[in-house]
């Protein structure tokens, strides 16, 4: 091979090198994206509405940031935005969060600890156009409506945020959309009436009514893929309650009542619609019957001219309330996957009987049949849970959320999360393993491995209600976090599954077991158990609801002694004073040992209409258990006795009858 | 001669008759082999004589036994209504403080006769106790007293019901438990049993063929 030759073949090597290195990376950036998070804002401003839009290549927010003292900053409106896919797989590598900027000002800084409250900002919505310009609908904190984009734009040449007000009034329900043709569709509510104006060309249209006045508590915007804007309200009156759907008619009035529909007669409250490929609306909110003593998270879609409920979630207070405390300001938001599964981001506050409060963030991801359910952060104290849902063209769930995130009693500011969610965190292959995060708030991950997946899919976790779970096994009780968690998958699986759950402080660590429902029956499958780093695993061949039980320590028993002591028994004297009976019992002991103390003598199979008056205790752990018993002074020698008084009380004052029994030394009774 | 032959038939007459009446009284089924019989006296000075004391009796049980109260007396007190009687008809209607109280537990487990009384000196009377025993539960016999205020004699009374007194029909000589040195208890004199009064009669009978041979001419000689 000549040199010129060999140039031409190096050259070639080099390009096809270079070629296949572009292609790995390429294939690298399009790789799955994976789960993870990361703090937007916090502060003592941080409240209320924010907003969140995904296109091909970014993420937007938006969100109200109500000014703080701390910090010195005013009441603004806020903006971040970032990209979509990063530069490596697998991890956000080098990738730092932008620092939100800010849109407006809608109010001076506070003067006082904690947020501007008095500013009218509530709700907030972001929309992209076929430019991917963000559009912003906001309150400007004094009861009016505006509109921002980022510019240079269509209708504005300058550079920044270009805001102008909306010919429309500001209540405190607003929201937006913006169809295919970079239309801006706004509703707004003012003293309940709920008007809207579409920005098309650079011209907002004249107000429409929509409605009257009502009681209006919530208020939902979608547009369809013909630019036709569908309206999604709760109406609560002291006769009825409604949530309806309307759309946008031909005219001459274009929103008369016969493009009205009632989806629920529920009492509704943080309501979201969204449309779906086909352009047909589903619903979600929570709320309820008013006879209801639970709040549900409900998904309504609209299925051949039918509304049919679906409940996602529950948590024990009653919907129907007129002065709602502040843990039930948990929104919903729903979204659509790219196949038409919907997505709902929410929040919740489950008061389950153990006594954890476990409220937070979580999404709700249908597969078509089943809903599932993951916790993306836990708010020990069940304050505001304000969240905003996109999904993308990659079936990832982006939430943006409001969360407190502090224990109770500390001092500690809100904070403003962004996560992003895969709908398909197990991908194929084997072994793989799933960081489920944990919904009860421990520090570690519930995680599970799988064998070998031949089919990717969505692997979830969520607590589950103890008392709605199979009995406890016998000898345990719930860990701590008392609850039972409920882990599904949609996979295609080869078994076994390796599931493994943290626990908190226990008393008894290496008593620690894992439990798994199987047809109806808790099934101990501990496989291991770290009693330093307080995880434990579970080895299955299904997924379903497990528990983290510890093991109860047996009690020790009080020794029968029985047959050591004779027991001679008086007759009955009765007081017609305290109309009591009397009895004066001599236990002897017969045995050549001492008994030692205590002494309890017990009355087995008393009989039916009598009582013990002054028992010291039934039996509880040496059977039978059940049996009244008074302590006796001991210990007693060998051959020594020793008498003991009992009363009775029997209001048909009939024959008093038992079996005693005594017990006697260390143990309970 | 004409003399012994009198005397003997007396003799035999006198204890047929005896044998006929303890026989009759050995046959009556609610009648113990043996009564624990004592008299019983309660110093009641400290009662004072201004109002109304109460004395309670009570019998318990299912051992169909019977307390009989009798040779009442109040020391110089007077009796008062019949107050409280928890029964269902294990008592003698005509019981009063005045004559004889009677108490039976065969219907009834608790029995109860209760009598409001003016004190004298003292209260005494004649218990006379069955002692069919029961066990593992002995029926009780016992009896407490409630001053004018209604408030107990405190006696030492284990149970803290201040029984002046209690008897555990627990054996056919049951020992009484007193609780107060208020009270006397003592074995009233001695009724012989029916069936010692039976074998006496039968033991005189057996004497009456000896005297009928020493009385025969030539006999003995």
């Amino acid at each position: 091979m000549t040199w010129p030759k060999r140039l031409i073949f190096l050259a070639v090597c080099f390009t096809l090198a270079l070629l296949l290195w572009q292609s790995r990376g390429a294939a690298q950036i399009a790789g799955p994206p994976v789960n993870f998070g990361f703090t937007v804002d916090r502060g003592q401003g941080i409240s209320r509405g924010n907003a969140i839009a995904v296109d091909s290549k970014n993420v937007y927010f938006a969100y109200y940031y109500l000014g703080d003292l701390i910090s010195g900053r005013p009441g603004e409106v806020m903006y971040e935005a970032f990209p979509l896919v990063f530069g490596c797989a697998n991890v956000p590598c080098a990738f730092v969060p932008p620092i939100p900027t800010t849109v407006d000002v809608i109010g001076p800084t506070p003067t006082a600890p904690g947020p501007n409250a008095s500013l009218f900002a509530y709700t907030i919505g972001i929309g992209l156009d076929p430019q991917h310009v963000p559009h912003i609908v906001y309150q400007d904190g004094q009861g009016g409506l505006k509109h921002a984009e980022f510019c240079p734009c269509a209708d504005n040449l300058n550079i920044g945020w270009q805001r102008e007000t909306i010919p429309i009034p500001g209540g405190i329900y607003s929201a937006m959309a913006v169809d295919k043709s970079g239309a801006v569709h706004v509703v707004s509510s003012t003293g309940g009436a709920i008007s809207y104006s579409k920005k098309i060309n650079g011209v907002w249209s004249s107000p429409e009514a929509i409605i009257g006045p009502a009681s209006l508590a919530g208020l939902s915007l979608a547009v369809d893929s013909s630019g036709n804007p569908h309206v999604l309200w709760a109406d609560h009156r002291s006769t009825f309650n409604e949530l309806v759907l309307a759309h946008r008619g031909t005219g001459p009035f274009f929103w008369n009542s016969g493009n009205f529909e009632i989806v629920s007669s529920d009492w509704a409250e943080w309501i979201s619609l969204a449309l779906d490929a086909n352009d047909s609306p589903s619903v979600s909110y929570w709320g309820g019957p008013c006879s209801s003593t639970t709040s549900e998270l409900i998904y309504v879609p609209r299925q051949g001219g039918f509304w049919p409920p679906q409940a996602v979630d529950s948590f024990d207070f009653p919907s129907c309330f007129t002065n709602p405390p502040p843990y039930i300001y948990h929104n919903t938001s729903l979204a659509f996957s790219p196949g038409g599964f919907p997505r709902v981001s929410y929040g919740y506050d489950h008061h389950f009987a153990g006594g954890v409060e476990a409220g937070g963030i979580a999404l709700a991801s249908q597969d078509g049949f089943f809903w599932h359910k993951q916790a993306l952060d836990n708010d020990p104290i069940g304050a505001l849970n304000s969240t905003s849902l996109a999904v993308d063209a990659a079936d990832i769930s982006h939430v943006l959320f409001v969360i407190t995130n502090c224990q109770p009693g500390t001092f500690c500011s809100d904070f403003l999360y962004y996560e992003r969610i895969s709908n398909a965190n197990t991908p194929v292959g084997g072994p793989v393993t799933v960081n489920l995060g944990d919904p009860a708030g421990l520090t570690s991950p519930i995680t599970v491995t799988f064998t070998q997946v031949s089919q990717n899919g969505l692997t979830s976790v969520s607590m589950a209600d103890p008392s709605a779970g199979p009995a406890l096994p016998a000898n345990f009780q719930l860990g701590n976090p008392p609850v039972y968690y409920d882990v599904s998958t949609t996979t295609m699986y080869t078994p076994p599954v390796t599931v493994c759950f943290p626990y908190g402080n226990v008393s008894n660590p290496a008593g620690m077991a894992v439990f798994h429902n199987e047809q109806g029956v808790m099934v101990n499958r501990t496989v291991s158990n770290n009693t330093v780093t307080h995880t434990i695993c579970a080895q299955v061949n299904s997924l379903s609801l497990f528990a983290v039980l510890q093991g109860q320590t047996l009690p020790v028993c009080a020794p029968d002694v029985s047959n050591s002591v004779s027991v001679t028994r008086s007759g009955y004297s009765y007081s017609a004073i305290f109309k009591r009976y009397a009895q004066v019992v001599t236990l002897t002991n017969t045995s050549a040992s001492p008994i030692s103390g205590p002494i309890y003598l017990t009355l087995d199979n008393l009989s039916g209409t009598a009582s013990l008056y002054n028992a010291a205790g039934k039996t509880g752990c040496a059977a039978p258990t059940g049996s009244p018993y008074v302590t006796v002074a001991g210990p007693l020698a060998a051959g020594a006795h020793v008498t003991a008084v009992l009363q009775f009380t029997d209001p048909t004052n009939t024959a008093i009858s038992y079996t005693p029994r005594v017990l006697a030394g260390a143990g309970q009774p | 001669m004409k003399e012994s032959t009198m005397n003997r038939k007396v003799l035999l007459r006198t204890a047929i008759a005896l044998g006929a009446v303890l026989l009759v009284l050995d046959l009556n089924p609610g009648r113990a082999l043996a009564d624990v019989i004592v008299n019983i006296s309660v110093n009641t000075s400290s009662l004072g004589s201004s109002g109304s004391s109460e004395v309670f009796f009570n019998l318990t049980g299912t051992g169909a036994n019977t307390a009989t109260i009798s040779a009442i007396s109040l020391g110089g007190g007077t009796a008062g209504a019949v107050d409280t009687v928890i029964s269902a008809g294990g008592f003698a209607p005509s019981s009063n403080l005045g004559s004889t109280i009677s108490l039976n537990d065969t219907t009834a487990f608790l029995n109860v006769f209760a009598q409001s009384f003016t004190a004298g000196t003292s209260l005494s009377f004649l218990l006379d106790l069955t002692t069919n025993v029961v066990t593992p539960t002995p029926d009780q016999f016992s009896f407490y007293i409630l001053d004018p205020t209604g408030s107990p004699i405190v006696t030492s009374d284990p149970t803290g019901f201040d029984n002046l007194a209690t008897i555990n029909l627990d054996s056919p000589s049951p020992a009484p438990n007193v609780y107060s040195s208020l009270v006397t208890v003592t074995p009233a004199a001695v009724t012989p049993e029916p069936g010692t009064l039976t074998l006496l009669v039968l033991g005189l009978a057996g004497t009456v063929p000896m005297f009928r041979r020493r009385s025969r001419p030539g006999a003995g000689r």
